[in-house]
């Protein structure tokens, strides 16, 4: 049914506003712009100014409080700074900054405060909320206790993520960081999670290629883009990853479960810098300001998982952080490390020696997401840490021992097959079921008597198998969530009858 | 941050030295020195140039003072502020030091904004309800700026009545577009 819009109506309607439009005294209170430049204000008088209280410029342009002075306040511009010329009057709006949040802003791509660039016209959504809130108290909250799937195996069996973690992901660039993310994001199709992608400082074409990632999978379907790209001005770029957090949060408070990603925190960080220099504030360690620690705790605070009587819903935070050469002793990355509940470490010699994703098995870690694991999954982890940590080991040494004993080069293959089975495609996520399956075959030593060059092959093929005739194995799989005594025969079973066709 | 605290003070030391009764001439006169600062470049550099020495920087001030007709309060005090080298911030003294003179006496300063010219009688009247207002005595600055359309615009300090028929249209627009 089309609706037909009466121009009758309309007028009308319009008529009527401007009738009832009551003639008041507007009082305001406002301030004198002295300085104006790089995005940032210096205004004369708004005495009663508060702090992060959004400012109304001239040419529709709006600030926000940083800086209380003597008799000045420091206010950052969301906007072009080109428009505003010194001696113009700025007005107190008695606001704090605020962006629209609900159901309407899935599938979309939005810039900092809420407003659509994707151009698939206006987003109807009825509600706003502050962009700072503070993080639920503790009695809001309980511990994590529901996995959140990646589809990465090496993540899942290893260093898995409850919904309500902050799990950082940190490296070099160009070594796949953004790529767990996507992968994450392009897992949750299908099911509970929300996601909201926050692209921080990057280039467009990157933000392009991202969005057209997420379309090409049907990732976009559940997921929320927040872009303030690195040519946008350096405020808009400090208040993206709040914005998309309270997006977050709106479906966290109504029983919901959402995914935010931050990529990345350290560009985050450098606009912070910028600001905090041009309003001369006075710089700290590497030129940063004093509360860049901060900075991140309040904002990665704001992930959580809230008790039951609240709704049970929760914010999982994936942030990204990127080293220097591997540095992760930095100023910047030291910080997130400390606030977040663990780390996923991805490194140089690893991605080009052939181990995508690169994650570094021994440097990462997942302080709380180990009590959201499935039961099954934590069963057969355990086995593969220590194969891997054992692999690790012996991986040094023998590159100087040129004869080695059975039992060593035992634990060597395996360790080389295990390395091998973590491999995984970008795009490709995987359900825990196959992720299971797999990893047990890789364990309890099937692999053993395949070339290395196989292994690739018999994964696929033993899934294809999997799916094609053992659909019951699966089910019984994720109904019991354990691996007893008669599930283990019959997964053995399966194996060996794969592996019989595989090799023949 | 550290200019505004200076002025501060050198606001503060010329209210003490020159005396309440004779601000309000020292401060208009200060107003002319800064605006022949702000004008003349030779004369900037005159005051701030190192290489002038002071008994030349006096003899030439006070041939400019006498030319301009300024007191010796006026005159003491540019002298003083050339010789430490913060004569460039005048106009930061000048702003402080009319604040402070203002809030002795209990006074405000208004700005009024009309699109045309008011009447005495109205006047009177806007001066005693501004009074009764903000309970200062009030000293009105008058503009006329024909784009208001009609009615008054007041600043006083940092509140600004708005009851302009540019303002209440600016008003009505941000309505009609909220819906």
């Amino acid at each position: 049914m089309a609706i037909e819009i009466k121009t009758e109506e309309i007028r009308e309607l319009l008529k009527k506003q401007i009738t009832d439009f009551e003639k008041k005294v507007d009082v305001s209170e406002i301030g004198v712009v002295t300085y104006v430049g790089d995005g940032v204000a210096k205004i004369y008088g708004l005495d009663n100014a508060m702090a992060s209280e959004l400012l109304d410029f001239p040419n529709n342009v709006v600030g926000m409080v940083l800086n209380l002075e003597e008799d000045a306040v420091g206010a950052v511009l969301f906007g072009e700074d080109r428009l505003i010329k010194e001696g113009d009057i700025v007005k107190r709006t008695g606001k704090v900054m605020s962006c629209p949040v609900g159901e309407a802003l899935i599938g979309r791509v939005v810039d900092a405060v809420g407003r659509p660039i994707d151009g698939k016209g206006p987003i109807a959504t009825k509600e706003t909320r502050p962009v700072e809130v503070i993080a639920p108290g503790i009695i809001r909250r309980q511990p994590v206790n529901q996995p959140l799937q990646t589809g990465i195996k090496a993540i899942d069996s290893m260093i898995p993520i409850g919904r309500g973690q902050r799990e950082l992901i940190i490296g070099d660039r160009q070594i796949g960081k953004s790529a767990i993310l996507i992968d994450t994001v392009i897992n949750q199709k299908g099911g509970d999670v929300i996601c909201i992608y926050v692209i921080v400082g990057q280039r467009r074409p990157v933000v392009v290629r991202t969005v057209d990632i997420l379309e090409k999978y049907g990732a976009m379907e559940h997921t929320i883009v927040v872009v303030a790209t690195a040519s946008e001005p350096a405020p808009m770029q400090y208040i993206a990853p709040y914005a998309g957090c309270t997006m977050g949060e709106y479906f966290r408070d109504n029983s919901k479960h959402a995914l935010i990603c931050y990529d990345d925190l350290s560009k985050h960080a450098h606009a912070y810098r910028q600001l905090s220099l041009l309003l001369r504030r006075p710089p700290a360690r590497e030129a940063y300001p004093g509360d860049v620690f901060y900075l991140h705790s309040r904002l990665l605070e704001r992930a959580s998982k809230l008790a039951d009587e609240y709704g049970a819903g929760s914010l999982t935070a994936l942030p990204l952080i990127q080293t220097e050469a591997g540095d992760i002793s930095g100023y910047i990355p030291t910080n997130v490390i400390s606030i977040t509940d663990g780390q996923i470490f991805l490194e140089t010699e690893l991605f080009y020696g052939g181990v995508r994703p690169a994650v570094n098995v021994g440097l990462s870690v997942s302080r709380v997401g180990g009590a959201a694991q499935i039961k099954a999954m934590k069963q057969i982890a355990g086995m593969l840490r220590l194969d891997l940590a054992q692999y690790r080991e012996l991986a040094a040494f023998a590159q100087f021992a040129s004869d080695l004993d059975k039992a060593t080069r035992a634990q060597l293959e395996r360790g080389i097959r295990m390395v091998e089975l973590l491999k995984q495609d970008q795009y490709v996520p995987m359900s825990v079921d196959d992720q299971i399956m797999l990893i047990f075959a890789g364990t309890q030593g099937f692999l053993d008597d395949l070339p290395i060059e196989a292994i690739r092959s018999f994964e696929e093929g033993f899934l294809r198998y999997i799916r094609a005739e053992k659909q019951d194995l699966k089910k019984e799989l994720m109904e019991k969530k354990v691996l007893d005594d008669d599930l283990r025969s019959k997964i053995s079973d399966a194996i060996t009858a794969f592996k019989k066709t595989f090799q023949a | 941050m550290k200019k505004v605290k200076e002025a501060r003070r050198y606001a503060k030391a010329l209210l003490n030295t020159v005396g309440i009764e004779n601000i309000p001439q020292v401060i208009t006169e200060l107003g002319i020195v800064n605006d022949l600062i702000v004008k003349s470049r030779e004369f900037k550099s005159f005051l701030i140039n190192p290489q002038i020495t002071p008994d030349e920087r006096e003899k030439g001030i006070k041939q400019i003072a006498g030319r301009l007709r300024l007191s010796e309060n006026t005159v003491k005090f540019i002298m003083h502020l050339s010789e430490l080298g913060v004569i460039l911030s005048l106009l930061e003294i000048i702003r402080i030091a009319t604040a402070l003179y203002l809030e002795k006496k209990r006074k405000a300063k208004a700005v009024v904004m009309t699109p045309i010219e008011i009447k005495k009688d109205y006047e009177e009247r806007l001066k005693s309800s501004l009074k009764k207002l903000i309970d200062r005595d009030v000293d009105i600055e008058y503009v006329m700026d024909p784009s208001l359309l009609g009615g008054v615009l007041v600043k006083v300090g940092s509140t600004m009545y708005d009851t302009t028929i540019k303002g209440q249209l600016r008003l009505l627009k941000s309505e009609l577009v909220r819906g």
